[in-house]
């Protein structure tokens, strides 16, 4: 029976046109959104080129400059900007703080358009001053891309739904389940087997869509984050098609599965994800930036006038930094940064509170995921690219640590009234990202497989409890 | 015979089930909604307060100084929370909401809420904009996909036939039996709105002439779904092909459209980098005049012209003093780098603005996203005259400034410090958002594709029941 319902279904399919509109739909917008995603990913990698050359063309300035002031030359460049003293260096001569986009970026575009991911701090930026939004039109940020995400998450369910919410009932109202009656198959079985083949085809084309959208745009597909994805897609896929499967074995007409079968996508897609958002927003708010400015304002006005005694606080608490020289030999730069320290100090509790309280939200959104698979998919989607929140957090915490690094290495050297020559070139510190660790999707691929599985038996089960009770599936 | 029909209708549609729900939780969903957002407005509106304040506290509050490291020290301006926010949000969250003014830069907005928030929020909110126009149309699909198609799955149409009602008159019945609910729930929903902004405190930027404009465009727009849900419900002979036809024009028109169109806005009229934007101004400004490089040869140029002018040997000689001369002058060429660049940035805004217009006319969705937060006052044109109005108070306070030191100070002075009540001498920043005229001039092209597609829609809708 099954090779026969396998070969009825394979013509019924490609006679009413729906295999070869389903493969062009879906490779139109796969190839569409991979060519979204990477053109966001190419512009970042030229924007961390255009900024690595800068820093090695700077650097080559620097050095020569060092070059000819260490060999007793002149220079003609103002005082201040010859590279002889570690401020100059930590002023002028900024390294590239950076993240490099995975193979998979394309993927998402997560929050890579609201965050750099390029940025070139200099020893008098404090943790606040480091700007790291990226500059994007904020129309586009509020109507968001068409990636992958988008495609896989929002589209690919419609079309599941558009190509399974009838099976039963197009039988029915053709009266062509009358004649299926007569033969010795049991209707669940029946529709489990189209569920199968359909969803069958649609992995096929899914799995040809993806591969070739990947090479048009010119991504490798030989990764193992690729092989991720396919899983991630065709499980997702698999939870829409066994859903379809229990609003068909309701024995509902057309219209009434497929309004059943939107609300559930409105539910799932829209409903679940931006309430879960905005509760998260509502227990962990963001405190008043405003009010943070304020502070910022007045801390630092109270920093300024008490700058006397900023260096003695500031030397009290660094005493490895005291010169034996004495206080005469404390320049504007001593008094600048020991305020800085001063002020960074009393507001980086407020400063922290703001990530403490995304990590909540982050914490919170985590914790009820498992509501709704398309934030299970989104999320592992996003970590995949590595274009996440926690991506992007990660990066910054990073960036933040370089800054400080970069600053108290040329705060050694100007407490120590050392000048900065060439052979300090070498010491200065450098950045390398470490990206998160990438693990855990096989066991929520597992958990959300398990989950299809239990709507399958649940929709089998509701459909012999029916039968059971004596309704009649061919008639309603 | 449209009364009976209409009666006939609207009890069909109270009695179904589906729309028991779906109305009731429309209903509550914008509760919740508003209560929550006006309650954020409150507190924000406060601290909105309390920050300018406080910021000119500090301003005023100075001491003596001198002017330049007060230009240094700069000023933040803070931008005020329009009152139909409430009702659509449009790009504020993703705009930052102060400016820090400080002397030879002009710096971005900072802090947006967006950047305070987990990727998720980018899924959507539950605020009064999400249900405006995305869940109220799903609302009309539910009420009238069927309503021509259960007459003829139901054999009904031969018999409202043999009653003698013309199809224009039948149409005629189902569109207002369709839209009043609708209609219903809209006008509840922003004379509820208009009721709680117009009781709170500090309502100052609040107008019902804006609320109204906004709720005639909601009007419009549904009034486009009905019309369009009602000709897809004609044309379609099944109940279950007319619900998925009229879903997928909502999910291409409110969900793709937008993207593409943003998607093709970016690659054909891309913004530059963050980066790549520095850069560009540094390169501008590093060939000009600069108040702190008296040694290069455009300051000597300057210098020579002015003592050319004045008729003096030695910069000593001139009547004010050099220092802040050149200062205020290399703040002028900044400016005017700053000015250039950021109309480049506006001219590719209105680009991509333009590639948003001309999608305007394959989805109804985008017209009235446009002129709602325009009328909102919370659309990009909006932020973007904030930021102007601040540079031009940054513009200004820099010349006040630098023209205390060019007129009290002495050559060579290099302790000169105002005194301390100059700073309050300052004008103070106020900003006012554009009027209701100005808005919709700006919103024209909008305007129009939405009209059109009401009248394009209807006009479609009543030929195509010709012959049902």
């Amino acid at each position: 029976m099954f090779s026969y319902n396998f070969t009825y279904e394979l013509k019924l399919l490609i006679r009413n046109r729906w295999l070869p509109i389903l493969s062009l739909l879906l490779l139109i917008s796969f190839a569409f959104a991979t060519y979204n995603g990477n053109y966001r990913t190419q512009k970042r990698i030229k924007q961390i080129a255009s900024i690595e050359a800068k820093v090695l063309e700077s650097d080559a300035n620097m050095l020569k400059l060092l070059d000819s002031v260490e060999k007793g030359m002149e220079v003609k460049t103002s005082s201040r900007r010859i590279p002889n003293t570690p401020m100059a260096v930590g002023y002028q001569h900024p390294r590239a703080v950076t993240m490099h986009p995975n193979g998979m970026s394309a993927i998402a575009i997560g929050q890579s358009d609201i965050f750099s991911d390029a940025i070139m701090p200099v020893t008098i930026d404090d943790d606040f001053g480091i700007d790291f939004t990226e500059m994007t039109s904020s129309v586009q940020l509020l109507f968001g891309s068409f990636d992958l995400t988008f495609v896989i998450i929002y589209l690919l369910p419609l079309l599941i739904i558009a190509f399974s919410y009838n099976i039963l009932s197009a039988e029915k109202e053709r009266g062509a389940l009358r004649l299926l009656a007569s033969q010795p198959v049991s209707i669940y079985k029946w529709i489990f087997q189209k569920m199968v083949l359909r969803f069958f085809w649609l992995s096929i084309i899914t799995i040809i869509a993806l591969i070739l959208s990947f090479v048009i745009s010119g991504i490798s597909i030989f990764q193992t984050q690729f092989i991720w994805l396919i899983g991630l897609t065709l499980v997702y896929s698999l939870f829409w098609f066994s859903l379809s499967f229990l609003i068909n074995l309701t024995g509902s007409s057309s219209a009434k599965s497929a309004a059943y079968l939107i609300g559930l996508w409105v539910f799932f897609v829209l409903l679940v994800p931006s309430a879960i958002s905005q509760i998260a927003h509502n227990i962990y708010p963001t405190p008043s930036r405003n009010k943070m400015v304020n502070t910022i304002r007045t801390l630092k006005v109270d920093v300024s006038k008490k700058q006397d005694k900023v260096l003695d606080h500031y030397l009290r608490d660094h005493p490895e930094l005291v010169t034996e020289k004495g206080n005469e030999n404390y320049s504007f730069w001593h008094k600048y940064m020991a305020s800085m320290d001063m002020v960074e100090q009393e507001i980086n509790p407020l400063f922290s509170l703001y990530d403490e309280q995304l990590k909540g939200q982050q914490a919170y959104v985590n914790k009820w995921i498992w509501l709704s698979p398309s934030l299970v998919i989104n999320k592992e989607m996003n970590r995949i690219s590595g274009n996440s929140t926690t991506d992007y957090q990660n990066f910054k915490t990073q960036a933040l640590a370089f800054s400080k690094h970069w600053r108290n290495h040329l705060i050694f050297m100007l407490y120590s009234q050392q000048p900065f020559t060439t052979k300090d070139y070498d010491t200065l510190p450098k950045f390398t990202y470490k990206p998160l660790e990438l693990n855990g999707i096989g066991k929520h691929l597992a958990i959300e497989f398990i989950c299809c599985i239990l709507i399958g038996i649940s929709g089998v089960y509701l459909f012999k409890k029916r039968l059971q009770q004596g309704v009649a599936i061919l008639n309603n | 015979m449209i009364r009976k029909t209409i009666i006939k209708e609207l009890k069909e549609i109270f009695r179904d089930g589906r729309f028991k729900f779906s109305a009731l939780l429309v209903i509550v969903l914008i509760s919740v909604a508003i209560v929550i957002g006006s309650s954020q407005y409150k507190s924000t509106s406060k601290q909105y307060d309390i920050s300018q304040n406080s910021e000119r506290e500090v301003w005023d509050n100075q001491g003596e100084k001198n002017p330049h490291s007060a230009a240094h020290f700069g000023t933040y301006v803070f931008k005020p929370k329009n009152a139909l926010a409430l009702l659509d949000q449009g790009v504020d969250k993703f705009e930052g909401i102060s400016i820090f003014l400080e002397a030879h830069s002009r710096n971005e907005a900072q802090y947006s809420a967006a950047g305070d928030q987990t990727e998720l929020s980018r899924f959507g909110e539950l605020s009064p904009e999400f249900i405006l126009l995305f869940v109220i149309p799903l609302l009309i699909i539910i009420i009238g996909y069927n309503s021509f198609t259960k007459e003829k799955e139901g054999g009904t149409d031969v018999l409202l036939k043999s009653q003698g009602i013309s199809n224009l008159k039948l149409t005629i019945a189902k569109l207002i039996a369709v839209y009043s609910p609708v209609f219903i729930i809209c006008t509840a929903l922003f004379l509820t709105a208009g009721i709680i902004l117009s009781s709170l405190a500090n309502y100052g930027s609040f107008s019902w002439s804006k609320l109204l404009s906004l709720y005639t465009t909601y009007l419009l727009y549904y009034l486009v779904f009905t019309q369009i849900v009602l000709l897809i419900s004609a044309l379609a002979k099944r109940s279950g092909i007319a619900l998925v036809s009229a879903l997928s024009f909502w999910i291409l028109s409110c969900f793709i459209a937008p993207k593409v169109a943003a998607n093709i806005a970016e690659v054909k009229y891309p913004y530059p980098t963050k980066q790549e934007f520095t850069n560009n101004l540094e390169d501008a400004k590093k060939g000009g005049l600069s108040g702190h490089n008296p040694w290069s040869k455009e300051a000597k140029d300057l210098e020579d012209k002015l003592l050319k002018e004045h008729n003096v040997n030695h910069i000593s000689e001139l009547p004010f003093n050099f220092s802040g001369y050149i200062m205020q002058k290399g703040e002028e060429h900044e400016a005017e780098v700053y000015f250039k660049a950021y109309s480049k940035l506006k001219e590719q805004f209105s680009n991509q603005t333009n590639t948003y217009k001309t999608m305007a006319f394959i989805s109804p969705f985008l017209p009235t996203r446009f002129l709602s937060m325009g009328i909102a006052g919370t659309d990009y044109e909006s932020h973007m005259s904030f930021a102007e109005a601040a540079e031009d108070y940054r513009i200004q306070t820099q010349k006040f400034l630098n023209d205390n030191n060019m007129n009290n100070s002495k050559y060579g002075e290099r302790g000169y410090k105002a005194d301390a009540d100059f700073w309050k001498t300052l004008p103070k920043f106020s900003y006012a958002s554009s009027s209701l005229d100005a808005i919709l001039q700006l919103q024209k092209t909008n305007i129009v594709a939405l009209m059109l597609w009401t009248l394009i829609s209807a006009l479609l809708l009543f030929i195509s029941t010709k012959k049902i």
